[in-house]
């Protein structure tokens, strides 16, 4: 008797991108609520609806929350529980690919099996049709390795999740992926000339978005794992689509039938836009009266696409407009209006209060004559009386927000995150609960200001427009290291342990010979990462031994002055693989570290390094703010000594600067 | 009368001088008729009873004689080119533009095609279009396993990039391979209007045209076209997103001032009044928004031959030798006889044969697959396959002959087998001779 397939489906419970922080402090992003409802329910309730019988959760930021979550989940006989085996993989991944690798070590998948994220928010009906053109896919093509999803949009709209790509028109093979810059206006697409040539029919296509859904092939797993410097969706497809010959695999496209919905919770903005979506039930089933996650009906549905529990109390003589949903025991007091915004747990409001276009979550209490417009609100937030809060504002959990203030775009805090000590300046404190983040940030924010406008001629719905705050909020070490940072509390980058020992001297050894050769950057950056996954070396230490390396080169320690011959590493291999590591604020302080390592162990570079550290400021390689705040924080004495005046000068220039 | 039709017949064949020479292109045999018979057959067809010819001045007398004896009941309208002069397409146009009073078709002479007319007509007719071009996708099919006579180097086609909008036929895009080095590059604003686009590196333009009257006004003031396909069909296709310059709008208010000379497409557009209003007072919602209030102005469709149907361009020798292997059927298919009633031919072994006026075909001969021009004389025990034999081609007796060109007034002489050669014009080739895959010219034997 053959053995019936079961389908299987991989979800990743991260983002790997800091657009939630600060939520994803505290908890898991795929926990967020969405309508009153966290995240990942959609799309577990999706993949049940789509009749997939094994899901592997792969969570890497709290998956003790995300285990707990299911666990519940089971017990409780949530809908998406039923005929559904749900097992979460906790494990400590900083991208797609990571998790892709983890989940080829451990080899559990047996056959296609459904990626998705659980950002993804969709009413797709992957089975039978998709899944068939996939299988269709790899009868005809062995190499197939993953059908992605697309769907289609209306032009013109830009939340960064936009495609353009390629494809040969009979088969559907992809040919070309980029991914659209949420703020550029291109001028020109450039398309290799190759693909028209060698397919006589190619469909390009401007209307897609990228829900983050595909189906991939067993195959898949392993061109993760050969590939150590895949880590995003993106760069697979890229990776796979670019160097066709080399990898000797091929992705194909399918689009969603214009009637199903999909869509990316990429960012707030995006969580406001699909939220109305929920609403206004392009989602159907998913909406909120049928129940996502329960078994009860928790709405009821009226109309103006209004979702009210039945224990709400609702004042008299308060009007509620449209798109509002209400969970339970929600208290709103008299002469408050209610328009687009989704009320969680417990909610209070109180009197004369006008809530537009905001999120608050469970629990939180809004005061007499607030007003909240374009705003999140966390959960067991208080709000006290006459507050303004607008522009996308973010509150986190547990804040409390004194009376009669005034905020606008920004972003506010119950406390101050502990693990950044040196940001402690970035914050105001506004009470005991509530610090305020503040950021240098008039560029980018000028800039996301100017697009926005741009979106809002464009689209006759300004109003319903959130603005946020940018949505990184730059104040991590590295882009990295959060998942790191159990590892190197210390910052122990100093200990040489034997595995780092051997690592840097692999090192040394591409750097010598990709240099001598002068072959491809591009190679030695996968040298070096194939050798940091073999000795299992964390990302900040690879950066600093990468700067070691280079002041460890032969030419280098053979050259009269050493600066002019690290000019000459630099020339060659600074803008693909120096840059490629030394990029964000902890980097730079890697880097830092290792060249003062460098000059400690050579006295030919020590008293260079007030030079040295100027041509990699002048490269910028390294940022002021960064060189000032770091030299503050050593405690090297002959450091301090040698870089004084570069310190003096940088100060001075700066200061010039914001003149 | 709705369409008025011209041919342009005064090329000359650059890319395959050698089997055209000092005859007309238009008068190449194909079949048992000359090239522009095909032309002149589809306008016949569909109900054209005038057609302009375009010719150059040297060779009209002669184009005229041979197109007066077609078995076509048209009237023809000869227009010369003068000889010393390079006319371009557009040029040529330009020239017969005070002769045009009516939308156009546009064919060149050496386009040969059973395609049907009318999806066509409607998809001018029902998008009110300023330019239908017709596409065909089968050539490369076509042009395996066929052995070009005489030629060694291999066949390398010219490939155009073509982009059509896939929800409408939109022709929204024309390059030439060639144009581009590594990257292909395509305006973003394309993209973002049409959302999907299709591009198409197998179609090859198949120089037949359904033209607005307008555009031919347009061109007849500007000098800046010297060919359709390179130059006026780019340049409409590139307008039609581009907005008209505000002048034409301000026009009445300041007519002292707006400069004339600036010869701008969008003033020649005509538009019934009546068109006018219905843009006017249209209230959909599309017509307001920035995308389609232009593109409405210029519009250019593309229409693509379908698979079932034969459309070819004769311009290489390669597509010379397609066409005279397909001839026959598609000679059946326009219920016209393959072989002229006053030809002599004894011969019994004699199929898919082509034979215009005036050929003697002896007895016991065979003969298969060829095509025989005017006053051809075969002699007995020759052997004739796969070949094409232009205008008084003398063959002597026990000739053997495979996959050969051969042209006007050459003579084989007796006992020669040549195989997939190419013999020039009043070439003789002398007794036994054996030879394959030569081009045999006046100057001896060259071998390419």
């Amino acid at each position: 008797m053959e053995k019936k397939e079961i389908i299987q489906a991989v979800v990743v419970a991260d983002n790997f991108s800091e657009c939630f922080k600060p939520f994803t402090t505290f908890n898991s992003p795929a926990l967020l609520p969405l309508v009153n409802v966290p995240m990942i329910s959609y799309v577990l309730e999706t993949l049940n609806r789509n009749s997939v019988e094994e899901v592997w959760i792969v969570s890497s930021t709290f998956p003790e929350k995300v285990r707990e979550f299911i666990k519940r989940g089971i017990e409780e006989h949530l809908t998406w529980s039923v005929g559904m085996n749900v097992q979460v993989i906790a494990c400590e991944v900083r991208s797609l690919g990571d998790a892709m690798r983890e989940l080829d070590g451990k080899g559990m998948i047996r056959g296609d099996f459904i990626l998705m994220n659980f950002d993804t928010i969709t009413n797709a009906k992957l089975i039978p049709s998709i899944l068939k053109a996939h299988k269709d896919n790899c009868k005809r093509d062995k190499e197939t390795a993953m059908t992605v999803v697309y769907n289609k949009i209306s032009s013109g709209q830009r939340t960064g999740n936009e495609v353009v790509i390629a494809t040969n028109k009979r088969t559907k093979r992809l040919l070309f992926h980029q991914r659209i810059h949420p703020t550029n206006k291109e001028e020109k697409f450039k398309f290799p000339l190759e693909i028209f040539l060698d397919n006589k029919e190619v469909s390009l296509h401007h209307d897609l978005i990228d829900p983050q859904i595909a189906i991939c092939s067993t195959s898949a797993l392993p061109l993760f794992s050969d590939n150590f410097d895949y880590d995003t969706r993106d760069q697979f497809i890229r990776g796979i689509v670019m160097d066709q010959e080399l990898q000797a695999a091929s992705i194909y496209v399918e689009q969603l039938p214009i009637d199903q919905y999909a869509a990316k919770v990429s960012d707030w903005i995006a969580y406001h836009t699909i939220s109305q979506d929920i609403m206004n039930r392009w989602v159907y089933p998913l909406v909120p009266d049928m129940g996502v996650c329960a078994l009860k009906q928790q709405y009821l549905f009226l109309k103006n696409n209004i979702y009210r529990n039945n224990s709400v109390k609702v004042a008299r003589n308060c009007s509620i407009k449209n798109d509002v949903v209400l969970h339970e025991n929600v208290n709103i007091g008299d002469e408050s209006l209610l328009a687009r915004c989704v009320l969680g747990k417990n909610c209070i409001v109180g009197k004369n209060c006008t809530i537009r276009n905001a999120y608050i979550f469970d629990n939180t209490k809004i005061s007499d004559n607030c007003k909240l417009e374009n705003c999140i609100i966390g959960a067991s937030v208080l709000i006290n009386e006459d507050c303004t809060i607008k522009n996308g504002t973010v509150i986190t959990n547990d804040c409390i927000i004194m009376k009669k203030e005034e905020h606008s775009g920004s972003l506010i805090q119950s406390k101050i995150p502990d693990d950044d000590d040196y940001l402690q300046d970035s914050f105001e404190k506004l009470n005991d609960k509530a610090y305020k983040y503040i950021e240098n940030r008039e560029s980018t924010r000028n800039d996301s200001e100017d697009d926005l406008d741009d979106q809002e001629d464009d689209d006759n719905d300004a109003e319903v427009y959130i603005k946020l705050i940018p949505k990184v909020p730059n104040y991590e070490s590295s882009a990295y290291s959060s998942e790191t940072d159990s590892d190197d509390d210390e910052n122990d980058v100093g200990v040489a342990q034997e595995d780092s020992i051997i690592f840097l001297t692999e090192v040394i050894d591409s750097l010598k010979r990709g240099f001598d050769e002068k072959s491809n950057p591009d190679f030695l950056i996968l040298e070096i990462n194939s050798s940091r996954y073999a000795y299992n070396i964390q990302l900040n230490e690879v950066n600093f031994f990468v700067i070691k390396a280079c002041f460890n080169l032969p030419v280098v320690l053979d050259h009269a002055d050493a600066l002019e011959g690290f000019k000459q590493v630099y020339n060659y291999l600074g803008d693909k693989v120096i840059k490629n590591y030394i990029k964000g604020d902890g980097a730079m302080v890697d880097c830092l570290n290792a060249i003062v390592e460098c000059c400690e162990e050579s006295e030919k570079l020590k008293p260079k390094l007030m030079k040295t550290l100027h041509f990699l400021y002048n490269e910028d390689i390294l940022t002021e703010d960064i060189i000032i705040s770091w030299y503050e924080d050593i405690d090297k004495n002959w450091v301090k000594v040698a870089l004084n005046k570069f310190i003096t000068w940088l100060q001075q220039e700066s200061e010039s600067d914001s003149e | 009368m709705e369409f008025q039709a011209v041919i342009f017949a005064a090329g000359i064949g650059t890319r395959f001088r050698d089997i055209v020479a000092s005859r007309p292109k238009c008068l190449l045999p194909v079949g048992s008729f000359p090239l522009i018979f095909y032309p002149l057959n589809f306008c016949s067809k569909y109900g054209f009873e005038e057609v302009i010819i375009i010719v150059l001045e040297s060779q009209k007398t002669e184009i005229a004689q041979r197109v007066s004896k077609l078995p076509l009941k048209m009237k023809y309208d000869f227009v010369c080119l003068n000889q010393e002069e390079d006319y371009g397409t557009a040029d040529a146009l330009r020239l017969v533009a005070d002769r045009i009073k009516t939308d156009v078709l546009l064919i060149s002479c050496d386009t040969i095609t059973d395609v049907d007319f009318y999806p066509l007509l409607n998809l001018f007719r029902t998008n009110d279009a300023s330019c239908v071009a017709l596409f065909d996708s089968g050539s490369e099919e076509n042009s395996n396993n066929i052995v070009v006579p005489g030629v060694k180097a291999k066949h390398k086609a010219e490939r155009d990039l073509v982009g059509i909008d896939s929800k409408n036929n939109r022709l929204l895009f024309l390059a030439s391979t060639t144009d581009f080095q590594d990257n292909f590059s395509l305006p973003a604003h394309l993209l973002r209007s049409f959302g999907e686009v299709d591009i198409y590196s197998n179609l090859t333009d198949a120089h037949m045209y359904l033209i607005k009257h307008w555009v031919i006004n347009y061109i007849s003031k500007s000098e800046k076209f010297s060919t359709i396909k390179g130059e006026l069909l780019p340049f409409i296709i590139k307008k039609q997103l581009s907005k008209p310059p505000a002048a034409v709008t301000n026009r009445g208010l300041n007519i002292s001032e707006v400069n004339f000379d600036t010869n701008d497409i969008f003033d020649h557009i005509e538009r019934a009044e009546l068109e006018k209003r219905i843009q006017e007072t249209n209230l959909s919602p599309k017509s307001y928004s920035k995308k389609s209030k232009n593109s409405e102005m210029i519009k250019c469709f593309a229409y693509v031959a379908p698979q079932n149907s034969f459309c070819m361009r004769i311009n290489t020798i390669l597509n010379y030798c397609i066409i005279n292997k397909k001839i026959a059927s598609l000679l059946t298919d326009f219920n016209l006889p393959l072989i002229s009633k006053n030809a002599t031919i004894k011969s019994t072994q004699i199929t898919d044969c082509c034979v215009a006026e005036n050929c003697t075909i002896a007895e016991k001969t065979s003969i298969k697959n060829t095509i025989f021009g005017i006053g051809c004389h075969i002699e007995q025990r020759t052997r004739i396959n796969d070949s094409i034999l232009m205008s008084n081609v003398n063959v002597e007796e026990g000739v053997k002959l495979e996959n050969c060109i051969i042209c006007d007034k050459a003579t084989i002489k007796m006992g020669s087998t040549l195989k997939n050669c190419l013999v020039g014009h009043n070439f003789i080739v002398t007794e036994n001779t054996i030879k394959e895959r030569v081009h045999l010219t006046g100057e001896g034997f060259m071998e390419i």
